[in-house]
């Protein structure tokens, strides 16, 4: 049945100026900073969720939500601009659409980017809002046991597919699991690991930690690897060319809807962002194109396929993290700490505490697609020019944003040096090719796992009957198992192990 | 006969450097396993599920684990562990102007830490001229402090100095 309160309430939250400001500025922000090369969505997220402790969470929220989406979008424009992605989501868009920029089709490309981004948002969107109810009626129903499994085959996903070695992605989520444990223990209070600081009573501040992850270690990482002098001699083409006309984006209907259709399922799995989901939706629909030969020179069916496929991630990457509490990906976890910040916990303790809330949300999500496409065709216009801001400023302005921000959490300078550690920690592990998202993600989902884990065991006397003697439990330990399975395939495929066994099966039946 | 020096082999540099990281885990997961078989009981208990042990005992098991098989893949034949170069000792030298900056940042205040720190750090990235490091010393610190300070009311410390 309908409740008339909770409709009321999302829609008073999206009737709201403030709402509207906070998500046009957000909107705004996100693709500006999406635009600049080597500055990630994920960065933009955490960097500014510290503006939004000071906000309400009907206005905070959606401030980071705009960001997100904007983001994402706007890292298209240098990739189509000048072959620089601004984001890791827009590596596949550079691909098409600087060939397009080439032969004179710049306006064209922005325009497909624009609208394949606009088209796949907004089903996803469509897909989550009629995805959430039903899965959100079945997960208040899970206990602990289910928990534990949920969080476990989370976990598993996230360690597997973020990093190129599933042994160091374990150890990241292992390592991320033992600083969830710093400070007091969720079922007993005792102090765990503090060495008696008072600071680290509450555990380790999850947005300084983010905030040095993924910003500061991101500054580390361009003093190492800067851009080669030949990215940087590339000069941003004039805007120009023909407008893209209504019967070339008609024609790309199947590919923007597959593309989506794969985006919006990769998304909704956790560990899948779309850095990963645009180079698969381009990939498919250059296996399904009629002319697979003119993609990587100007396809506009490549183009909208890796648009619409990074697009389709951004309200699915929700559809975990709002039901379940699990992030999608590394900007849904720094989302799930902002949300923390404001006093409420993503899940099923969320559908049920805050219904009006997450209603307001999805709300604003489809206002934001319209929102999108007005700012894009402004930034189409204007945002040119924002490419060739010069890292010598960018960064040092980066860095004093992440020390204001960090220390504005907690007011601590505790923080600071946790900050710094984040930062410090973030760059080892990408040198090493440690992938950073097991870790973020163990740390946040470590104190529900350990409570889900320690009640259930507890319930069951230390028995682990408990994770199959319940349907729930067993269905989500089936489905454990099947994870393991295909992951341990994936490992032993990539390793050569398996294809070599089926090389030698099928040789006889090849020569036929 | 000129011996090659080690640089030159990114391949080792890479299984060393693994290795090291491979310890570093080991070291961590032993570190949490003795602080968790150290501490006497009710807390330090970790064979008991009700124990505030129990689930930092069991990850700290598998990170010790893991950390050992890491090491033993390391030296495979067929590992490929190579270590990717790049000015790592411009990236040190930027971390240690971060550690410093928030090591500092209750004696100096923000003021003095946020207009040394901000033109340092471009001039790692390669700025050299006068005028763009004067400008980056003052235009970002005025508009960002006062912007967290003036609308978000947060104060940050002033240091002895100021």
């Amino acid at each position: 049945m309908i409740d008339f309160s909770v409709l009321q309430q999302g829609l008073a939250m999206l009737a709201s100026p403030w709402t509207f400001l906070a998500l046009s500025a957000g909107l705004a922000g996100g693709i500006l900073i999406g635009a600049l090369p080597g500055l990630t969505a994920t960065m933009a997220v955490a960097v500014l969720a510290p503006f939004t402790f000071f906000m309400d969470a009907t206005i905070g929220i959606p401030f980071l939500l705009g960001i997100y989406k904007g983001a994402i979008y706007g890292g298209s424009i240098p990739a189509i601009l000048v072959n620089t992605p601004g984001t890791a989501a827009a590596a596949a868009t550079a691909k098409d659409g600087y060939a397009l920029t080439q032969q004179g089709k710049s306006r064209k490309a922005l325009e497909l980017s624009l609208y394949s981004s606009v088209a796949a948002d907004f089903i996803a969107t469509l897909l989550l809002i009629v995805v959430a109810i039903p899965l959100a009626s079945i997960a208040i129903r899970f206990g602990s046991p289910e928990f534990a499994l949920l969080y476990l085959i989370a976990l598993t996903m996230i360690a597997t597919v973020s990093g190129e070695s599933f042994l160091k992605g374990m150890i990241a989520a292992g390592l991320g699991l033992l600083v969830a444990c710093v400070g007091l223990d969720p079922m007993t209070g005792y102090q765990r690991f503090t060495f008696g600081n008072t600071d680290l009573l509450a555990g380790v501040s999850l947005i300084p930690l983010l905030i040095g992850m993924f910003a500061l270690s991101e500054i580390l990482m361009q003093l190492t690897q800067p851009p080669s002098a030949e990215d940087r001699k590339t000069t941003a083409a004039e805007h120009g060319g023909e407008p893209l006309s209504w019967t070339e984006f008609w024609a790309l209907r199947p590919t923007i809807l597959r593309s989506t259709t794969l985006g919006a399922f990769l998304g909704s799995l956790p560990g899948l962002g779309a850095e990963i989901s645009c180079w698969i939706a381009y990939g498919v629909a250059r296996g399904r194109s009629r002319e697979p030969e003119k993609f990587g020179n100007g396809s506009l069916e490549g183009l909208a396929a890796a648009e619409s496929g990074n697009n389709a991630v951004v309200p699915a990457a929700l559809i975990p993290m709002t039901i379940f509490g699990i992030p999608g990906d590394t900007i849904t976890a720094v989302l799930i700490g902002a949300l923390m910040a404001q006093g409420m916990m993503p899940g099923p303790l969320m559908i049920q505490q805050n219904p009006g809330f997450l209603f307001g949300m999805f709300l604003v999500l489809l206002v934001t697609n319209m929102l999108l496409l007005g700012f894009g065709l402004l930034a189409i216009r204007w945002l040119k020019q924002v490419t060739r801001i010069p890292p010598t400023v960018l960064y040092p302005c980066v860095m004093l944003l992440c020390l204001c921000g960090a220390y504005a959490v907690n007011s601590s300078t505790f923080d600071l040096l946790i900050l710094v550690m984040g930062g410090g920690l973030g760059y080892v592990m990408r040198r090493t090719g440690f992938p950073v998202a097991p870790l973020i993600i163990g740390l946040l989902l470590g104190p529900g796992f350990e409570s889900a884990l320690r009640q259930s065991l507890v319930f069951s006397n230390g028995s682990l009957t408990i994770f199959w003697s319940r349907p729930g439990s067993l269905i989500l330990l089936i489905l454990l198992a099947l994870v393991i399975v295909v992951m341990a395939w994936r490992g032993l495929t990539t390793a050569g192990i398996i294809k070599k066994r089926f090389k030698r099966l099928t040789s006889p039946s090849q020569k036929h | 006969m000129m011996r090659k020096p080690l640089t030159s082999n990114p391949l080792l540099i890479g299984k060393l450097l693994t290795s090291l990281l491979a310890l570093g885990v080991i070291a961590i997961g032993v570190s949490f396993l003795r602080i968790v078989h150290g501490t006497p009981p009710p807390y330090g208990a970790p064979g008991d599920i009700g124990s505030a042990a129990f689930f930092p005992g069991l990850v700290a098991l598998l990170v010790t684990g893991l950390g050992g098989i890491m090491l033993l893949v390391t030296w495979r034949a067929n590992a490929n562990v190579v270590f990717e170069r790049g000015r790592t000792g411009l990236a040190l030298i930027a971390f240690i102007l971060m550690v410093a900056m928030a090591l500092s940042i209750n004696v100096l205040g923000i003021w003095l830490v946020s207009m040394l720190a901000v033109p340092l750090l471009a001039v790692c990235f390669g700025e050299q001229r006068w005028y763009v490091l004067l400008a980056l010393a003052v235009i970002p610190p005025t508009v960002v402090i006062h912007l967290f300070e003036g609308v978000m009311g947060i104060y940050f410390p002033r240091g002895m100095l100021l």
